[in-house]
């Protein structure tokens, strides 16, 4: 997806506006989605990622109540695209042709035509819809409901909850706080604040997809507010944590930390409340900043 | 004599360590805690693992409360953003628990007791003991309350800062009976989200 020069360098691409670099000017003002794109579209607030089979990825932002189509092209990265979804935008994903949205207001996922912005239906019952997975084959969908302590499932092509995982606790298994989700080969992924009142480490939880758990990595000091997540090539967890302003990368075995990549920081390259992270084929990870309003890609394959 | 001061300062000392030991089941309690259970010491600062040095600086501090505050947070109580780019949660907000207003009563939801005029730069008081009767509450010291007590300080959460709208301004100038005494921040008005702009 970026070319090899792009990758030997740490790639840092900024949309959005923010002090140190001036506002991000989309190119290609196309007029699609329920909303025209803003004559200076710009990221207010960018919460989650996801990516599109096309290649591009769609980032939720709360603030603006938007979910903005990002393209990236070598070292430069575009807003194509501005879909005005209903409510206070949450978790985002993709599957096939669905632009999957979490509606905080409602309390809904709302699924949209990718291509042409279009509400088709919604996923109800959720108190949270805070993160958004997707089966391979984009037939499930797996919603982190994260007041609500469940990852719920639905069939997205009849549009009902087909099972539930875990529920609010503080067991090791249980979901306390959760706040991202993920989906990779058969697993489903889970960060987890913990409650460090009640002596509940943040942990990263897997589950199979009938809910039954597989392993949970403590964060012992490593990490305390994990959010979004993903895989890169070597199925390794990759996630960020929002107050170190970081991006983690765990051996899926293990547990084990590989390595850190960013910083806390307001400069380009670094991270102030990263929110979620998507990891690309060429394990570049394109991670939302959430308070300098960018997304920023930082090269993981330096790692070992 | 000064020794007895010191022997009775050591035996004072003695006795607050000792009554925020552990005794079998029960975890000294903070201010904060009182507001809200899991905001225990441990639940921000990381005191036994790898803490978090930039916790020094404002932006930081910021990450932490919006890491629970935050859009992608699990707390129900939503800030994000707030109204001036270059504000954090601090400006407005004390860490650790409620304070005294300069009238002697305590301010609500960790609200500090003066604020920056974010256009003079100078120091405002603050009265917010009340959220208003949206909730319930009455509308004494909520939001803005008319200088309902009448001492000619417009010190309301809302009339604190303005200094140039329409509406609750910090004297007596403009309009002040826009929602006067209700919840501002409720309703999908002027939320901390929209940075308190208008819907």
């Amino acid at each position: 997806m970026l070319s090899r020069f792009a990758q030997a360098a740490l790639v840092i691409v900024v949309l959005g506006g923010c002090q140190e670099t001036p506002g991000f000017q989309p190119e290609s003002a196309a007029l699609l989605g329920r909303g025209a794109l803003p004559p200076a579209a710009e990221l207010q607030s960018p919460l989650r990622i996801a990516a599109h089979k096309s290649g591009s990825f769609f980032v939720s932002d709360y603030m603006a109540g938007m979910v903005f189509e990002v393209e990236v092209n070598l070292a430069r990265a575009m807003i194509t695209r501005a879909f005005d979804v209903s409510g206070r935008p949450l978790g985002v994903a993709a599957a096939g042709q669905l632009l999957l949205v979490g509606n905080a207001e409602a309390g809904s996922v709302d699924a949209y035509n990718a291509k042409n912005g279009k509400w088709l239906f919604s996923l109800g019952g959720i108190t949270d819809p805070t993160d958004i997975a997707v089966d391979e084959k984009g037939r499930r969908a797996f919603v982190l409901d994260g007041r609500a302590g469940q990852v719920k499932i639905f069939n997205l092509k009849r549009g009902n909850l087909v099972g539930t995982i875990s529920g609010p606790g503080v067991g090791e298994y249980d979901l306390t706080h959760p706040t991202g989700i993920a989906y990779d080969r058969g697993q489903i992924i889970v960060s987890d604040y913990g409650d460090p009142s009640l002596s509940v480490p943040a942990r990263i939880k897997i589950f199979d997809t009938g809910g039954s758990s597989v392993i949970a990595f403590s964060g012992n000091a490593r990490f305390s507010r994990p959010q979004g997540l993903d895989v890169d090539s070597r199925g390794r967890i990759v996630f960020v944590e929002a107050v170190a302003g970081e991006v983690h990368v765990l051996d899926r075995e293990s547990g084990a930390t590989v390595g850190v990549v960013g910083g806390f920081g307001t400069n380009p390259g670094e991270l102030w409340l990263p929110l979620d992270v998507v990891v690309d084929d060429t394990d570049q990870a394109l991670v939302t900043s959430n308070r300098t309003r960018r997304v920023e890609i930082l090269d993981l394959g330096g790692l070992p | 004599m000064r020794k007895w001061w010191l022997t009775s300062g050591l035996i004072f000392a003695i006795a607050i360590v000792a009554s925020l030991l552990d005794s079998p089941g029960t975890k000294p309690v903070s201010a904060l805690s009182m507001l809200n259970p899991s905001h225990e010491c441990d639940f921000c600062h990381n005191v036994h693992g790898v803490g978090f040095p930039q916790l020094l600086n404002n932006a930081s501090v910021e990450a932490l409360c919006l890491s629970c505050h935050g859009p992608a947070g699990p707390s129900s109580l939503k800030a994000d953003v707030h109204l001036y780019d270059n504000s954090t949660c601090k400006d407005c907000h004390v860490s650790h628990s409620n304070v005294q207003n300069w009238l002697g009563g305590t301010n609500l939801k960790l609200v500090r007791e003066e604020v920056v005029d974010p256009r003079l730069g100078t120091d405002r008081p603050l009265v917010f003991e009340s959220r208003g009767t949206s909730v319930g509450d009455p509308t004494l010291h909520s939001f803005c309350d008319g200088d309902e007590d009448g001492n000619g300080v417009w010190d309301g959460a809302c009339d604190t800062c303005h200094t140039d709208e329409d509406e609750h301004d910090y004297n007596d100038t403009g309009s002040h009976s826009h929602r006067q005494g209700q919840t501002c921040t409720q309703g999908g008005c002027h939320t901390h989200v929209t940075r308190f702009k208008d819907p």
